[in-house]
């Protein structure tokens, strides 16, 4: 027990890889066995994690429980893991997924369950190592790892078209962390003279403040951000994510929507945003426009769509948004509320994939069309995927409320950076992209929603077009010189200038971001309106068997989280609360951006318990020097110097 | 310097020597032009005993640099890590080989002894310590992998990849030649007496004073040995002579031959552009040109085969860039880094590559006419026989670069040497470049997985295949998942091997 005691944290991982292999050695034929062999090791691994949870003391900042053994000397890498509460909430996810996922393949899974099950827990390895791992180069081996499994598992098992799905996931992926991994090599040996080669994250962060890598900085961050903006993935970067949804089997698209695509909003807070925050800090702002327009664009996208697991992938791109959008407001309402809505959108997503499943075994088809008045023969599955579609789209007293409610207060009232000419002069490439991609995105959305691309004709279209674009144009791009700006870009014109802490970025995009919530409302309701209430419109319909035991064996412990975490969020806002506060403050600090001050946090609410926390916490702390509340007093980088 | 003392420095290319003869006469013995009885193993093993020795002497080698016959042959870093590298593909290709033979019926000892041979020429190539001694490396390692290519004397296209690669070779060994005898004369011109040991060519190269036929003959040599590792744009021969060639052949020659050469070259450059910092920078950029045309011609051509051994042989270029990355990082910044870098990364395309052609040698039955194996052949393969497919899997995974895989550690410890010689932009296009490799590598596994039709193919049962196959798997895993070991042994040898 002892031995297990100090290494937790590889039991946790490596078991179902020992599972794995484990599954090798059964027969082929017998499929059963397989599959309570694969449950039992997931559900051993949850106790772990549990087991990790109740060892874990959520009032430490930094990492905790770790464990670390030199792995490759002569290149300094080590195999070394921790946790702190964003890695905690998250591996908790991911286990507590794992035997669901398992359980729901009894019926959707027909051939090949062994192999499956392998590729299953192979994954989950992949996942949790990467959750836990604090070197970089272990890290990035995990991460890489998770591929493979993904792979197969959408190529195998996916619907018509797998294979396109799986090598445009795989090669989307693989090409964005190649890019990353180049960074690695180059920031570890940029900052070797400081004591030695070292892949240690926590190190190789210490020596970058310290080290002065100029515009580098930028190209490094850059390199990160973008792999990560994929695996979230990010507006202009989703396009794989559709297809892969669409095509991997229910299992996979719960893994894949419920953990796969938070290891890019985690690695966002753990790797991009905390390693390079002198370069990430001119970037806040465009990746605020870019979620921003992930939130409309994906819930636009989804209102519009006929296939019900197309809908729920769009779904995940508004989602993540709002994740994005919290992550790079930096305030600790909004940040905390990101890492809750990450679990929240794995149990909420994850409900309504296996959801979807249910009804695909039974009709095999997903076409809204094909549905109508299920809630007359299926009332226990109505009422779950209501609950668990409200719960998406946020109703107050369930999961999704409480994440998205912090990511919006939390945005509203944060603090943007203050920047000085140098600064300004990298926003302003900032600027153009965001607008370059506004404009795109505006015209991608009017012409995806508005159906342009048939039942016109040429002439018809190319007008149309012309006036999206000219359209597109008064909004978005700055037009006449001067001007300086459309009304999305305008707010980003004050960090131009030394003198505007342009603030009201945030505030603006939130308003945005806001209107993404009500979007998110009309899909889903628009959904469960179609499919089912109104008269039973197909015959095949009538005959349809509820929910079975297995499967409300499935979905009540999500539904029940589901409730549990709109209910009672404190304890999984105190578990990431203090790594939150501390990440933001450290960030900001490190940043130059303005610290947080108590009024910038929006004023009288005693809604999140997280503000109340924020604010004790500060009574506690000596007054910080800069008060939110008169700009003038403000501390400025220019002024300090 | 005696004889005996001498001898003792080349026991490792010894006792490969002996063993060679050893089983020619074997094969004398045994009844020359009668084919092998299919339970026939005592050469293979003769020969796998030998390489093991020969391998346990080279992995057990000390630090420090010993020369022997005046400096005609060092016994080094280089030669020690680049040397072991070429038993290991050989001993590989002597277990996948022999399962070949047997299915085929085709006698036993002149393959085995050849390959025994030719391994001996790259023993020798790595650790020349002259340039005499480096034409003499590749000419013995080149000789004996001709015949090898040509090995099916019944197949028109063996006959026709064994004279191509001869005709196509000799060429490049006449480049060789060429450029020696420049390089030669100017070393001459330059210190004022003939000399052609690497030191000797060394001290002429630290004058900086090259005349431009001094530069044309590092040149030819370089391009000779570019031909022999088939880096574009000498690259031509490959594609049709790894098709025809049988498949143990065209696996021992891709990866031997490359070791070998790559070994040539490092201890070429080492000995001339490392010294001349007129030329260097020049060079550190052709070979960076190199290197980016033949990963990106190599990948994308590599995409385009259909069949099996020409998409490995279209591979195996885009390796050699590769490691061509690793070879302008060591011109740009010589040091031991890079030569680990480039050892672990030939040690691990040698396990990979040989396990790939062991998968495809696999499907080749008796009496099979087939030139090459289709991809479509392969459609279902990985469900029949699960074990094959998991070994082709991690084989793929590990030439397209995926932890923890042998062939990612080598990329990271490529690119690493790279990063730190200052040269970024070329790894970023190596980078890029991996991942168009990587989609011809999944589509492998596409067909292996994800077909819905299995097609017919049978695959060989044979302890040798089993045992070449496990030996490559368990190689590309460990050496990606402990890379340390082998990088803990290059450091050892290599320690004080530039100064």
């Amino acid at each position: 027990m002892g031995f297990l005691e100090t290494h937790l944290l590889t039991a946790i991982v490596f078991l179902p890889l020992l599972g794995a292999f484990i599954c090798l050695a059964f027969p082929r034929s017998e499929d059963s066995g397989v599959r309570g062999f694969a449950l039992m090791v997931t559900l051993i691994d949850l106790g772990l994690a549990i087991w990790l949870w109740s060892r874990f003391s959520p009032n430490v900042a930094g990492m905790q429980l770790g464990e670390r053994v030199d792995w490759i000397p002569s290149l300094g890498i080590s195999y070394a893991m921790g946790i702190d509460g964003v890695a905690m909430i998250l591996v908790l996810l991911t286990a507590f997924l794992a035997p669901i996922v398992v359980l729901s393949t009894y019926s959707s899974v027909e051939e090949r369950a062994r192999e499956f099950m392998v590729c299953l827990l192979f994954l989950q390895t992949g996942m949790l190592g990467a959750f836990v791992a604090t070197d970089l180069f272990l890290f990035y081996t995990f991460y890489e790892i998770m591929l493979v499994p993904m792979y197969f598992l959408i190529g195998i098992w996916g619907g018509r078209r797998r294979i396109y799905a799986a090598l445009k996931f795989f090669l989307y992926t693989m090409g964005g962390s190649l890019l990353m991994l180049v960074a690695i090599i180059y920031t570890v040996w940029a900052v070797k003279d400081q004591g030695g080669l070292t892949f240690d994250w926590a190190v190789v962060t210490q020596r970058l403040a310290n080290a002065n890598l100029g515009s580098t900085e930028i190209w490094l961050f850059l390199a990160f951000a973008v792999a990560f903006a994929i695996k979230v993935p990010m507006f202009p970067f989703h396009t794989w994510l559709p297809d892969a949804h669409v095509e991997a089997p229910t299992g996979a698209s719960v893994i894949l929507a419920g953990v796969l695509l938070k290891i890019g909003t985690f690695g966002f807070v753990r790797y991009a945003l905390w390693m390079f925050p002198k370069a990430a800090v001119a970037f806040l702002p465009t990746i605020g426009v870019l979620a921003v327009i992930g939130i409309i664009y994906g819930a636009l996208v989804a209102m519009v769509q006929s296939d019900l697991k197309r809908l729920v992938a769009y779904s995940s791109v508004s989602h993540l948004g709002f994740v994005m959008l919290g992550l790079v407001s930096m305030s600790v309402t909004g940040v905390a509320g990101s890492v809750l809505q990450m679990v929240n959108h794995g149990i909420s997503s994850g409900a309504l994939f296996l959801l979807v499943g249910v009804i695909y075994e039974r009709r095999h088809t997903r076409a809204l069309d094909d549905f109508g008045g299920l809630a007359k023969v299926m009332p226990r599955y109505a009422f779950l995927f209501v609950l668990l579609a409200l719960s998406s789209a946020g109703l107050p007293g369930l999961n999704g409320f409480v994440g998205e409610f912090m990511i919006v207060m939390g945005s509203f009232g944060a603090m943007g950076p203050t920047m000085d000419v140098s600064n300004g002069e990298l926003a302003r490439i900032g600027i153009s992209v965001a607008g370059a991609v506004g404009l795109a995105a505006v015209v991608l959305m009017v012409m995806k929603v508005a159906g342009l691309r048939s039942g016109m004709s040429l002439w018809q279209r190319v007008g149309a077009v012309v006036m999206v674009v000219l359209a597109a144009l008064l909004v978005v791009a700055p037009p006449i010189g001067g001007f300086g700006g459309g009304l999305l870009v305008r707010p980003l014109v004050g960090l131009t200038s030394d003198n505007g802490d342009f603030r009201e970025i945030f505030a603006l995009l939130t308003v945005f971001a806001g209107t993404g919530v009500i979007f998110a409302a009309v899909y889903l309701l628009i959904a469960v309106q179609r499919v089912f209430f109104g008269p039973i419109r197909h015959a095949e319909n009538e005959g349809l068997q509820d929910l079975s035991f297995r499967e409300q064996t499935v979905l009540w412990p999500l539904a029940i989280v589901a409730i549990l975490m709109g209910l009672f969020p404190q304890p999984f806002i105190d578990m990431v609360n203090p790594t939150v506060d501390a990440y933001a403050r450290q960030f900001r600090a490190r940043a130059n951006l303005p610290a947080i001050a108590m009024s910038d946090t929006a004023v009288q609410q005693p809604l999140t318990p997280a503000q109340r926390d924020e604010l004790n916490q500060r009574r506690r702390l000596p007054a910080p020097r800069a008060h939110g509340n008169d700009p003038n007093l403000r501390v400025r980088k220019g002024s300090q110097e | 310097m005696n004889l005996v003392q001498d001898l003792g420095l080349l026991a490792p290319i010894l006792v490969v020597t002996i063993a060679a003869a050893v089983v020619l006469l074997l094969t004398v013995a045994h009844g020359y032009g009668r084919p092998a009885p299919q339970t026939s193993g005592h050469m293979s093993f003769v020969a796998l005993a030998a390489l093991a020795v020969a391998g346990w002497l080279l992995w057990t080698a000390g630090p420090g640099s010993q020369q022997a016959f005046s400096g005609a042959i060092v016994v080094d870093g280089l030669g020690i890590s680049f040397g072991l590298t070429a038993i290991v593909g050989a001993f590989l290709a002597v277990l996948l080989a022999t399962s070949y033979l047997n299915e085929h019926e085709l006698a036993h000892g002149e393959f085995i002894a050849l390959v025994l041979l030719s391994t001996v020429g790259m023993l020798v190539l790595s650790m020349a310590g002259d340039l005499i001694t480096l034409f003499i490396g590749i000419e013995v390692m080149s000789l004996a992998v001709y015949v090898l290519a040509g090995y099916r004397r019944s197949s028109r296209r063996s006959q026709e990849a064994a004279l191509k690669y001869f005709v196509y070779g000799a060429f490049a060994s006449a480049f060789v030649l060429f450029g020696v005898a420049l390089v030669y004369g100017e070393v001459g011109r330059l210190l004022g007496k003939p000399g052609i040991t690497m030191q000797v060519v060394a001290q002429a190269f630290s004058r900086d004073n090259l005349s431009s036929l001094g530069w044309i003959g590092v040149a030819m040599v370089l391009g000779g040995l570019g031909f022999k590792v088939a880096a574009v744009p000498f690259h031509m021969w490959a594609p049709d002579v790894y098709e025809g060639a049988p498949t143990p052949s065209t696996g021992f020659m891709a990866v031997g031959v490359k070791a070998a050469a790559f070994a040539g070259l490092l201890r070429f450059v080492a000995a001339t552009l490392v010294h001349a910092p007129d030329g260097r920078e020049t060079f550190v950029q052709i070979f960076e040109l190199l290197a980016i045309l033949t990963m990106v011609t190599g990948n994308l051509l590599a995409i385009r085969q259909s069949q099996l051994k020409r998409m490995l042989a279209y591979s195996s270029i885009a390796h050699a860039g590769y490691v061509f990355v690793g070879l302008a990082a060591f011109v740009a910044q010589p040091q031991g880094r890079a030569v680990e870098a480039i050892g672990y990364y030939l040690l691990g395309y040698t396990a990979m590559t040989l396990g790939a052609f062991g998968v495809i040698l696999a499907f080749e039955r008796r009496g099979d006419r087939r030139l090459d194996l289709p991809m479509e052949r392969l459609s279902g393969t990985g469900h029949k026989y699960p074990a094959l497919g998991l070994a082709m899997s991690l084989f793929m995974l590990s030439l397209a670069g995926i932890p923890p895989t042998a062939g990612f550690f080598g990329k990271l410890a490529i690119f690493a040497a790279a990063v730190e010689a200052g040269r970024v932009p070329v790894v970023v296009v190596a980078v890029l470049a991996s991942v168009a490799g990587a989609f011809y590598y999944l589509r492998i596994l596409v067909m292996m997985y994800m077909r819905a039709t299995g097609s017919d193919e049978t695959r060989i049962h044979s302890p040798w295949l089993a045992a070449g196959l496990w030996a490559c798997a368990a190689l590309t895993a460990v050496a990606g998942i402990i890379p340390e070991s082998y990088l803990g042994f290059a450091r050892r040898v290599l320690a004080g091997w530039l100064t």
